[in-house]
């Protein structure tokens, strides 16, 4: 009887320790980037974008690229996901694309990560993207 | 060189794109090394999300 409530007590700390190493190691993963790899991504974004890119994200949080295959517009919003806005020829949103560089990076990584992408092979990656309607 | 050569396979057979910024917030995907590159950016691979 001792040993069978022994058991008991051990398996459930056992599972209690496994549900603890579980939440430590996902808590890792999603980690939002220090504040020093935002403002190093920052730099590194305005450093890659055309003036008129830099104008528009100075005063909008946003800038426009133009895809590389197709000539379609888009707008990157400050963000990480589902930050990419398609638009038309008159500026307005048709949908919303989501295609992001793997790993925990800064906003200014993953924006700048989506402008070569589009700019350079957009078919390439909006066939790996999601589309959500606009 | 021979070591930036080196990086570069090893990131792009790993799955980064290596890229080049040409000025005026232009850029260009190097499908291979370049010695004369200044500067190269690795992306890493993309993902739906």
């Amino acid at each position: 009887m001792i040993w069978a409530q022994l058991c008991v007590d051990l398996c459930a700390a056992l599972s209690a320790c496994a549900a603890l190493m579980f939440v430590i190691v996902t808590a890792e993963r999603t980690r939002a980037p220090s504040s020093e790899a935002e403002q190093k991504a920052h730099a590194l974004l305005r450093a890659w974008l055309s003036p008129q890119q830099a104008q528009q994200y100075n005063s909008q949080k946003h800038f426009e690229v133009i895809g590389s295959d197709t000539g379609t517009r888009y707008r990157i919003r400050h963000g990480r996901m589902v930050n990419i806005d398609q638009l038309d020829s008159a500026g307005n949103k048709l949908c919303m694309w989501c295609v992001v560089p793997e790993g925990n990076l800064a906003a200014s990584d993953c924006m700048l990560a989506q402008k070569i992408a589009l700019e350079t092979f957009e078919t390439k990656a909006l066939a790996i993207a999601n589309q959500r309607p606009g | 060189v021979a070591e930036a050569e080196r990086r570069f396979k090893e990131l792009t057979g790993a799955g980064f794109t290596g890229a080049m910024r040409l000025g005026d917030g232009k850029s260009k995907v190097l499908k291979s090394f370049d010695p004369t590159a200044g500067e190269t950016l690795f992306i890493p691979r993309l993902q739906g999300g």
